[in-house]
């Protein structure tokens, strides 16, 4: 069965149901949008160039652009992970100059092949990142001092082989894999920009997704605690300090295969682009920050602003001050940008809806079927004091009843004078509750989703996850407010999950916002998986599977309405309203042993915060600007019980009217001639005695359509 | 427009974006629940009381449209009037009763009826209270230009200030009227013979000079809750204030939202509205705030109160020295009268029963 959409119930536009604000926000909690200002930046320095410097998109152009990231984005790339891990490397052109000298040497003095040339030099990096990685790891010794003092020692290194082999380095042997990996191309793409590309997704995924990854950002972001979540950070670190030494031997393998140069001033200043390459890329100094392709995005920006210095005829120093500048505006934004974005999703994540309940029934109005009264005044208490807000209430064949608790736990009373003992701990918050047809409690559990109890107590998870809506930036694959549950006669069970944004114990939270962000999912129990009935509803509550089998009844807390999803025959996949515009807010529906229906309302409508429904606007500037406690909510201290019949007209009430003893009720169950009553906020389960003449013959604990229940329903005389 | 300017500055720079605030009950405003204590007075009906005051060797009570007098253990007179009396005087030995769409009534010691002393247009409705100086002047204050006293939540919540003191000579001519104030509801002779004046909407005391009615400047810091009636000054030299309404923040917001109060005022009958309550009406009718939600059994008594009783003591300065509580969830709320005589405080509330009586002899000081 399709995926019913429920929006239209709520009588709005289309347009509402799209907000600006709250995609914002999603979009702002998502991880990748920390790219966006170094991408933003990209964008926009690619167009402004474009525009005004000639010669900008041409084919040579870009080869030069692209050769320029692929080896500095190496380096970069090294950079990128010794920062993430909490450090710095001030040595990475050093070590590029070394590496250059080395795969030369190799090549063209010691006369090796190529690939074993570079091999070499890939080595030497790792072995200079290993001095590092010893020192700041191993002795402790301060990143930014030392990383200094190596580039300054790396440097002397390499005036010493420039010196020692300058007469030799003239030999310049011809070797096709030497030509290849300098001047090489691939369409229009050089070689080391291939390999950096390689690289690049490699290692983010390894950043990303791969425990090395989680472990480095970790240790950057806190090493006190990652130490104490079991990670080694200095092993961490160690790592971070090699890994940047061997992609600087890499980058500058690729310099001599390109350039051939025997200058002492190969990979000087190269440190600087980096850094300045990384940090455009919102790699955070501070660590624990930060990703690989962002800092591709800078190293982008670099090259481009590189190349345009050049093409502009600008002196080179021109290069330096534009870079230094940009260096400074950027970290102030991205540094804004960093410490606002959670701040400003969490300001747009609420975005309360407009809701025209239509017209009020005054309750306290005489001589309707609403009328106040006190038929549950007198409901003997079961648990008093004991329960803490059992929101639903069953009983089992043998007559034990059983409730939830706002702690968590599955309550059991053998009989309505016990004590109780705790049957089950669910570990979320216990909702609604019914049996299968072999007399498990299945548990809605807000907070984790559909769990079955077997009688024994043992407990089984059916339903915690259902697919993520492709087209939704926020995740809703989870189910989180798990709220009433029926069996269907085909075994499978309808659950509301009355949110996919708010957890259960921010039902108040969804109160205030009253937005289609609930929906009805089905657990089927063939294939075991959770799907959507029902999608884009408003607060679903009470599930309740109708006596024909054939159709569910579902309560829109928030709409006060209570419709009708069609589940099999002609209909399957329609909603049909049963009763709308209600005077108060239904909660779970139950079926009636003379074949109606019983409802709890968890509170009733009153005018002012009716009126408070049609001003989106005050409702949010509430839930930012005032305490939990002044937040207006619906009159959730008074409520009370219906029964309505299967074309939903209200037959009568049963109000507490005192409100000392059932001010909240959130179910309402009928066994052997008496009325269980639930409440979410309340410190009992009551229990009163029907009228004889409001009892029928149908057992309701019974799954409708199947056979017992059918002879059941024949005998109670309604047509089926 | 101006509201997402706020909202942009205040997510650059938190600290510079200020929101309307109501001071804590703190010090000697700090909650309790003495009034819990208060005591049913049985001479009267259990109906609400809209002022008491203390007349020589007795009290006199307005209850809808009578005044109820009574001297000792004497037996107790009922005088009839033509309306709602709103405000009673004591004037010496007579008293002086404003009856709403009539004017000032005078009542003599003696007589057992009432006859008309000032009947002028801007006293013959919409007095909160009355004030005879020692002189012979009466002072006398009007809530609001056009709204009843049972319509104060109407003139709070439109943020207006139409309300008036008028100066009435010895021999009942008007002498000097003083308009846009904010529902004036209060008046006492301060220590050296000046005028103390409770603005109920602008939750302040303030010192007016009796003669010109011009306002000498506010008394005493901010208040947590809309001050009423003041009684006259006790042996301590302190004066009870009732304040039958307590401020929320959540009130301030909404005194901010135009559009939805536009709403609320047309759409929903005033005793439903959010915003503060004189006693608790039907819970079926009105808003309710989170704090208030019953849990396990139990409101909080520091929830949100729509209703709240509280009459407070101040000294010469317009500090608290010490008040009287009964919270949410409490049945003594909207006290809007309250005098001290011989020990005993009696209090006049807009609850049932309205009139009270409390014992002040064993009750600790919570802050000297």
């Amino acid at each position: 069965m399709r995926s019913v959409d429920a929006f239209k119930l709520t009588g709005r536009p289309v347009l509402s149901r799209f907000s600006i604000g709250r995609s914002m926000s999603d979009i702002l909690s998502r991880p990748w949008v920390e790219g966006a200002v170094p991408l933003m930046l990209a964008a926009g320095l690619f167009l402004l160039l474009t525009v005004s410097t000639p010669g900008f998109t041409s084919p040579g152009t870009q080869v030069i652009i692209a050769r320029n990231i692929g080896e500095i984005g190496l380096i970069a790339m090294g950079l990128t992970i010794v920062l993430v891990a909490g450090g710095i490397d001030l040595s990475v052109g050093a070590m590029a100059g070394v590496a250059n000298f080395v795969a030369l040497i190799a090549f063209r003095v010691w006369g090796l092949s190529a690939l074993e040339a570079v091999a070499l030099a890939v080595l030497s990096g790792v072995l200079m990142g290993t001095v590092n990685g010893a020192l700041i790891a191993g002795l402790k010794t301060r990143p930014f001092v030392t990383t200094l003092v190596t580039l300054m020692t790396y440097r002397t290194l390499v005036q010493f082989m420039q010196q020692g082999y300058a007469d030799d380095l003239i030999n310049q042997p011809q070797d096709t894999t030497w030509k290849l990996l300098g001047a090489g191309r691939i369409g229009a793409l050089p070689m080391s920009f291939i390999v950096f590309l390689i690289l690049l997704v490699v290692v983010q995924l390894f950043l990303t997704r791969g425990r090395w990854g989680w472990r480095l950002l970790a240790v950057g972001a806190s090493p006190k605690s990652a130490r104490r979540n079991g990670i080694s950070p200095e092993w961490a670190k160690f790592q971070s300090y090699v890994f940047s030494g061997a992609m600087c031997g890499l980058a500058g393998a690729f310099m001599a295969t390109r350039q051939g140069s025997t200058s002492s001033n190969v990979g000087s200043g190269l440190e600087l682009i980096a850094l300045t390459a990384v940090v455009l890329g919102g790699v955070s100094l501070a660590g624990g920050r930060g990703s690989v392709v962002r800092a591709t995005l800078g190293v982008a920006i670099v090259a481009m602003i590189s190349q345009a210095t050049l093409l502009n005829n600008l002196d080179s120093s021109w290069y330096v001050v534009i870079l230094a500048v940009a260096l400074i505006a950027f970290t102030t934004l991205d540094l804004r940008f960093g410490k606002y974005r959670g701040t400003l999703a969490q300001k747009l994540a609420m975005n309360p809806g407009k809701l025209n309940l239509g017209p009020l029934v005054d309750v306290t109005a005489p001589g309707t079927p609403w009328t106040i009264n006190r038929r549950l005044t007198e409901a003997k208490a079961i648990g008093l004091g004991r329960v803490e807000g059992g929101e639903d209430v069953v009983i089992d064949r043998n007559n034990n009843i059983y409730c939830g608790d706002r702690r968590g736990w599955i309550w059991r009373f053998e009989g309505p004078d016990d004590e109780g003992h705790v049957f089950a701990r669910t570990g979320g918050m216990p909702l609604g509750l019914a049996w299968d047809a072999e007399d498990n409690l299945l548990c809605a559990v807000g907070g984790i989703g559909l769990v079955r109890i077997a009688p024994d107590g043992s407990q089984e998870t059916l339903g915690a996850q259902t697919r993520k809506t492709w087209h939704k930036i926020a995740d809703d694959s989870l189910v989180r407010a798990a709220d009433d549950l029926d069996v269907a006669p085909d075994g499978s069970v309808y659950f509301s999950d009355f949110s996919s944004r708010y957890q259960a114990s921010e039902y108040v939270a969804e109160i205030l916002e009253s937005r289609p962000n609930g929906r009805i999912l089905r657990w089927d129990p063939a294939r075991g998986n959770v799907t959507v009935a029902a999608k884009n509803y408003s607060f679903p509550n009470g599930v309740c599977t109708a006596h024909d089998g054939e159709s569910i009844l579902i309560a829109a807390t928030l709409l006060c309405r209570v419709d009708r999803l069609w589940i099999s025959g002609p209909k399957a996949g329609q909603i049909e309203t049963v009763m709308a515009s209600l005077p108060g807010y239904p909660d779970n529906i139950n079926r009636a042993s003379d074949g109606n229906y019983w409802l709890a309302f968890a509170g009733m409508r009153v005018p002012a915060y009716d009126a408070l429904m049609r001003h989106d606007g005050m409702r949010r500037r509430a839930f930012h600007e005032l305490a939990a406690d002044e937040w207006p909510m619906p009159q959730l201290n008074v409520s009370c019980v219906i029964k309505f019949t299967e074309s939903g007209e209200v037959l009568n009430s049963l109000w507490d009217e005192t409100l000392e003893n059932h001010s909240l009720i959130t179910s309402v169950r009928e066994h052997d001639g008496h009325l269980y009553i639930g409440g979410l906020q309340n410190n009992r389960i009551g229990r009163i005695q029907l009228d004889p003449s409001e009892v029928g013959d149908i057992d309701v604990r019974q799954v409708p359509g199947t056979q017992r229940a059918q002879e059941d329903l024949q005998k109670a005389g309604v047509n089926a | 427009m101006k509201r997402l300017m706020r909202t942009v500055i205040e997510l650059v720079a938190p600290t510079s974006i200020h929101y309307p605030e109501v001071p804590p009950m703190e010090l000697g405003m700090t909650p309790n629940d003495h009034l819990q204590d208060a005591a049913p007075v049985n001479w009267v009906d259990e109906a609400e009381v809209d002022d008491v005051v203390a007349m020589d060797g007795g009290l006199a009570v307005a209850q809808g449209s009578s005044v109820l007098r009574r001297s000792g253990d004497a037996p107790v007179e009922r005088i009839a009037l033509p309306g709602r009396v709103t405000a009673l005087a004591s004037a010496g030995i007579d008293l002086l009763a404003a009856v709403s769409g009539h004017g000032l009534y005078r009542i003599g010691a003696q007589s057992q009826s009432a006859e008309v002393w000032c009947d002028e247009e801007p006293v013959r409705g919409r007095v909160t209270a009355l004030h005879r100086r020692r002189d012979g002047v009466t002072v006398v204050a009007i809530g609001s230009v056009d709204r009843d006293l049972d319509e104060w939540a109407w003139d709070l919540l439109s943020r207006r200030a139409t309300g008036s003191l008028v100066r009435i000579s010895a021999q009942g001519q008007i002498e000097q009227v003083r308009s846009h104030l904010a529902w004036p509801a209060g008046l006492a002779e301060d220590n050296d013979g000046g005028l103390l004046v409770s603005l109920a909407h602008a939750h302040r005391l303030a010192r007016v000079d009796p003669s010109t009615l011009n306002t000498l400047g506010t008394i005493g810091p901010d208040l947590p809750a809309y001050p009423w009636r003041i009684s006259p000054m006790t042996d301590r030299g302190t004066w009870w204030v009732s304040m039958p309404l307590a401020r929320s923040r959540f009130t301030e917001l909404m005194l901010g939202e135009k559009e939805f109060l536009a709403d609320m005022m047309s759409s929903v009958p005033a005793e439903s509205w959010y915003g503060p309550s004189m006693a608790g009406g039907s819970v079926y009718r009105e808003p309710l705030q989170l704090g208030g939600l019953r849990v396990l059994g139990q409101i909080k008594p520091w929830a949100p109160p729509r209703s709240y009783g509280l009459i407070a003591e101040i000294d010469a300065q317009g500090q608290v020295v010490r008040s009287l509580h009964s919270r949410a969830g409490g049945s003594v709320h909207g006290v809007v009268a309250g005098v001290e005589r011989e020990g005993v405080l009696w209090l006049a509330a807009r609850s049932r029963p309205g009139l009270l009586q409390l014992e002040l002899a064993n009750m600790e000081v919570p802050h000297e």
